[in-house]
């Protein structure tokens, strides 16, 4: 028996196939005019329930005082976002406005390739460079133009756990000399002193650049990571290293195992009380606050170094909002921006999703728990230029680098590298970074 | 128009669907990987700027891609070897059906059913420095100079890795030979034993020789499988830690979208490609000639 598709069957199917064709064809909203229905497509990286919910509300709230802008919101997770937006953005047809990391391997390689729109004319119409702490603006901006608009920014430093410490009759180390004499101490009581999980690598970039920015100073990081000037194999940077992945190694700082285990179960050993200070950035306050209630906790700036410029804690970029260059609604984009870094809305950010937005806010007026109010204080004061901050590196760093970090940090740890082969290794790796062209200037 | 014209026709009209997704998504992609693999492209910018074979080149001199490599091979060998031997004994085993038989059946293939990302978590979990069951029982019996870190430590994480592979793998390659083994022919192995043939003999010469196409296929899948190997890879140690458990996938991976280098992840592929074709072929040459 033959089987035979009907005429009236395959007509159907070539008009059905044209008019799906038809349709990608033609943009599904037109040009950005007052008045005229626009969708916006989003897409960001807010997947954890909690933090959705509210981004929903807030892009809600956007579209009630726009209602000819309809937000059409797609969170995707941060390791899939990195896989396909570049064929996104290049296809023409993918976001309007994208929230992705800020660094020059993401969106320094898309501004690049002119795949997202420079942010100057819009930060000048509506005022964003007043707005926008200067530092953060920095960390979004590639070859000088402004590409992305950040929405938090992190401050790295140490979570001691008061309430253990007191209990134990041990002071925090502010030295790294204390820190050994601490670990020894601590160790003796039946602690690990530090919560240090390497396992996937990223970890150690915090470790390092806490350590880094205390030895060489904030003034001297801007000049290597801004300008080029100064080295990464300097006899300053090599003992920065060794402080952490030889010296603290070494004096049983953290656990010989570091390596193989994953950042959720390093959280972990802090949150139960094993370990007494955990060596991380402000995005963990939410979950420390939720999971330790009957803890006292402080966070303060890493141990100063022998030799080194002091104590800093160090911030840094994560994610920033862009705007596709082949969007046809760029005003409408804009104005979305607008909207999420308006004061209003900034008070929203930081209230609700406890990000902290640099931008001023009203820190009276946050509901925070005395841990929150201390990292969100020192930023504060950082946005206002009363206090220094060190930088974290990785946001700043060509991929090579962070490669570099990555692998030849868990090296060390594992006693196959020294301190003089990585810092050499690194500055090999930012040359050729650097090759491709510096990340801001 | 005769009616095989008219079969043919009908043919074509429900292949064309399968063949157009096969085109776009398989062949389309491959031929676009030679070019890239000729430019330098980060996957971002339109132009893509010709640089002939220097990405080759590059990868000869790079110390990353021959421990990559190694590590493949290394994959290769243990990886194909392992499931084979364990999975053709627990075949063995259960070819008589003995009691028990659709219990342990179910419980050998178990593995094989479950996603790669959960045998990743559960082994995370197994593997634990902190937790872990293995470094527990080390302690237990009294071997706790034994334990460590296993996926945190350059020196055992791939053979880490690769036991929890061998462990999901294995549950494919006996169900397979087990049914391989039903068609077996049980008077020749009668015969066998009525000349004096003992148990290694009956199973050299007159069991394998009868499983050799099951055996091929096995084989020639887990060598491609070994030289392609990267989801469980990514899922528990990412390629880490200090890249003792990089393989020409995972290098593939990290080029292309953490690196930005496009044309260079493509020329890794290519060479991937290559190498696991030729082992297949070479092998399935092998076995020709041997059966012949």
């Amino acid at each position: 028996m033959s089987v035979r598709p009907s005429r009236a069957a395959v007509l159907a199917a070539i008009v059905v196939f044209s008019l799906m064709l038809g349709g990608a064809l033609v943009p599904s909203v037109s040009r950005a005019q007052d008045g005229e229905p626009i969708e916006l497509l989003v897409w960001d990286q807010f997947t954890e329930p909690a933090e959705s919910e509210i981004v929903e509300q807030i892009y809600a709230s956007f579209s009630e005082q726009n209602p000819n802008i309809t937000i059409r919101r797609e969170a995707i997770q941060n390791e899939q976002l990195r896989q396909t937006v570049r064929t996104a953005l290049a296809s023409g047809t993918g976001p309007d406005v994208i929230f992705y990391d800020a660094g020059p391997g993401y969106l320094g390689v898309l501004a690049d390739a002119g795949l997202v729109t420079s942010l100057e004319p819009f930060a000048q119409e509506y005022g964003w460079t007043e707005r926008i702490a200067e530092s953060a603006r920095l960390g979004a901006s590639y070859d000088g133009q402004l590409y992305g608009m950040p929405l938090q920014v992190d401050l790295i430093g140490v979570y001691v756990n008061r309430t253990l410490m007191d209990q134990e009759g041990l002071a925090t180390p502010t030295t790294l000399e204390e820190v050994l004499t601490f670990c020894q101490e601590a160790t003796d009581k039946g602690y690990l002193p530090f919560a240090f999980a390497n396992q996937e690598g990223w970890q150690s970039f915090h470790q390092f650049a806490m350590t880094a920015n205390n030895m060489v100073g904030p003034e001297a990081m801007e000049q290597l990571l801004f300008e080029n000037q100064g080295r990464w194999d300097s006899p300053e940077m090599v003992a920065a290293i060794d402080a952490f992945f030889v010296d603290m190694r070494d004096a049983g700082c953290f656990s010989p195992d570091a390596n193989g285990i994953n950042y959720d179960d390093g959280n972990a050993i802090f949150y139960g009380g094993q370990a007494l200070l955990h060596a991380t950035g402000n995005w963990l306050i939410g979950e420390i606050t939720d999971n330790m209630p009957d803890y006292e906790l402080e966070f303060v700036p890493f141990p100063a170094l022998d030799g080194g410029a002091g104590r800093f804690f160090d911030t840094g970029v994560g994610s920033a909002y862009m705007i596709s260059a082949s969007s046809p609604n760029q005003e409408a984009a804009a104005q979305f921006l607008d909207y999420l870094f308006s004061p209003p809305v900034v008070q929203r950010w930081v209230d609700e999703a406890n990000f902290v937005v640099p931008a001023e806010f009203d820190l009276e007026a946050v509901e925070a728990t005395p841990l929150q109010r201390s990292v969100l204080e020192e930023l504060a004061s950082s946005i206002a230029g009363e206090e220094r901050l060190g930088y974290n590196i990785d946001v700043l760093a060509p991929p090579a680098f962070n490669d570099m970090m990555q692998n030849g940090f868990q090296a060390m740890l594992a006693g196959d590298k020294t301190a003089e082969e990585q810092a050499a290794d690194l500055q090999a790796a930012w040359e050729e970074g650097m090759s491709s062209g510096t990340p801001t200037s | 128009m005769t009616a095989s014209w008219q079969r043919s026709r009908a043919a074509v009209f429900f292949v064309l669907p399968a063949l157009a997704l096969y085109l776009v998504f398989m062949v389309w992609p491959f031929l676009q990987s030679f070019w890239f693999a000729t430019t330098d492209w980060n996957g971002a910018t339109a132009t893509k700027t010709y640089v002939g074979l220097a990405n080759f080149s590059e990868l000869l001199r790079d110390d990353l891609f021959w421990l990559a490599l190694r590590n493949n091979l290394t994959w290769v060998v243990i990886g194909t070897v392992a499931p084979l031997v364990i999975g053709m004994t627990l075949a063995m085993l259960l070819w008589g059906r003995p009691r028990g038989f659709t219990l342990f059946r179910t419980v050998f293939f178990l593995p094989y059913v479950l996603l790669t990302v959960v045998i990743g978590i559960i082994w995370g979990w197994i593997y634990n420095p902190i937790f872990g069951i293995l470094n527990k029982w080390l302690d237990g019996i009294g071997l706790d100079q034994v334990s460590r870190g296993w996926l945190g430590d350059p020196d055992t994480a791939l053979l880490a890795v690769l036991l929890a592979a061998i462990w999901a793998e294995v549950g494919f390659v006996f169900v397979i030979l087990l049914a391989g083994l039903q068609n077996v022919s049980r008077d020749l192995l009668e015969a066998a034993t009525i000349d004096g043939a003992n148990g290694w003999r009956r199973f050299k010469d007159v069991t394998v020789p009868q499983l050799a196409n099951v055996l091929n296929v096995i084989t020639a899948l887990l060598l491609i499988g070994g030289f392609n190997v990267f989801d469980i890879i990514f899922v528990m140690t990412s390629g880490g830690p200090a890249n003792a458990t990089e393989t020409m996938a995972t290098m593939t991976f990290d080029q292309a979208f953490t690196q930005n280098r496009v044309g260079y992840a493509s020329a890794i592929s290519l060479v991937m490609t290559a190498i696991s074709l030729v082992a297949s072929v070479v092998f399935l040459r092998l076995r020709e000639r041997g059966e012949g």
